[in-house]
């Protein structure tokens, strides 16, 4: 058991206090890994409830540098931040908040080449991303490396999330098979941040569940949350698909490569304008 | 934690250890309207305290239920403390003695 520090027994003294957390799961907490892929309206929230909770090395990437129009729902940049690197500011974010987290910052896009390499070092995956072909570039690479991960989608005043464990329920490809045709993006069609919010704060608590072995997960459920009229609903999906192209009984996808071309967007997109 | 750590407390306040600080870790309320016999307050919002204890005394940490006296002699051992819980809590020994 580590030596806690003055401070520290002040800053986690109610997260002590809860009896499923304790001294050891602060502990486990301290000792571990996170990946936050994407710094923008998800990542944001995520990001400073987990650096707040003492999570103890938090990666983060991104490739975007923040402009004004992210400041109405991505809350972990500033004013202050418009012109530098999203990873710059979040990092500030987290340093100014909490000491104890170390900041490894990620600066780039993730992509076929890359993501392996990555995401390897980590205990945790959180996708934070803004479109469909980074999500399934992210789920298929947890999948083939076994890495537990935190999928989450949003637009408009609506949103899902659902949790992945190696071996234990569906992953994104179980659930939608493939990138959905026609989907919108926030920048097409808009979005309110503090929904975004709402689903970030999710994706952290999951993170948090699955560090310190408390809790029930979202494996084999995915929770829709609609912020227009506030209602919540989850769908079950207790097993894998059978045939699911990633983690399915006869897999057809094994490695990244052969299946580059379906992670790349076919169309342009403004820099930095949906996340 | 070590069983031997935890041991119930009005057998405690019966025979307790010669170098010994009673530690209340309820808030200060709580504490100053009824508590152990020379217990020292340290509130669990005020947990940095704790680090202000003797080293060379036995501590003796008890809360209301002793529900959480455990997660603070965690924390006392793990800094080189000899820690050691009452357990059942205020409330056991308000039973026991009243009773």
């Amino acid at each position: 058991m580590m030596k806690f520090s003055r401070d520290q027994l002040d800053r986690y003294a109610r997260q002590f206090l809860l009896s499923e957390l304790g001294v050891k799961g602060q502990q486990k907490l301290l000792e571990s890994r996170v990946l936050v892929i994407g710094a923008g309206a998800l990542g944001s929230a995520a990001l400073l409830y987990l650096a707040a909770a003492g999570v103890g090395t938090i990666g983060i990437a991104d490739g975007d540098d923040v402009q004004l129009s992210n400041l109405h729902r991505q809350v972990i940049h500033r004013i202050s931040s418009i012109g530098i690197s999203k990873l710059e500011s979040a990092k500030q974010a987290i340093l100014e908040r909490n000491p104890d987290v170390k900041v490894i910052l990620h600066p780039m896009f993730l992509t076929v080449d890359n993501i392996l390499q990555t995401i390897a070092d980590y205990d945790f995956i959180l996708d934070c991303t803004d479109r469909f072909e980074a999500k399934f570039l992210i789920n298929d690479a947890c999948v083939l490396a076994k890495k537990p991960y935190s999928h989450a989608g949003i637009v408009r005043f609506a949103g899902q999330i659902m949790t992945y464990v190696p071996g234990q329920g569906p992953c994104l490809r179980c659930l939608l098979g493939g990138v959905p045709k026609n989907s919108a993006t926030c920048a097409e069609v808009g979005v309110l941040g503090s929904v975004v919010g709402i689903l970030g704060s999710m994706q952290a608590t999951e993170a948090i569940k699955y560090l310190t072995g408390i809790g029930e997960l979202l494996t084999g459920r995915v929770v829709h949350v609609d912020g227009l009229c506030m209602r919540f609903r989850t769908l079950n999906m207790a097993e894998h698909a059978a045939d699911c192209a990633v983690c399915g009984d006869h897999p057809t996808i094994t490695s990244l490569d052969e299946n580059r071309d379906a992670y790349v967007i076919s169309c342009s997109i403004p820099q930095g304008g949906t996340k | 934690m070590d069983s031997s750590r935890s041991i119930a407390i009005c057998e405690y306040m019966e025979h307790r250890f010669p170098n010994d600080v009673l530690v209340d870790i309820r808030d200060h309320t709580t504490h100053s309207l009824g508590t152990l016999p020379g217990a020292v307050n340290v509130p669990y919002d005020n947990l940095g305290a704790l680090y202000d204890l003797p080293q060379d005394k036995k501590i003796c940490v008890f809360c209301q239920k002793g529900e959480t006296s455990g997660e603070i002699v965690e924390l006392l051992l793990a800094a080189g403390y000899d820690a050691y819980e009452l357990a059942g809590g205020y409330r056991a020994y308000l039973l026991g003695t009243l009773g």
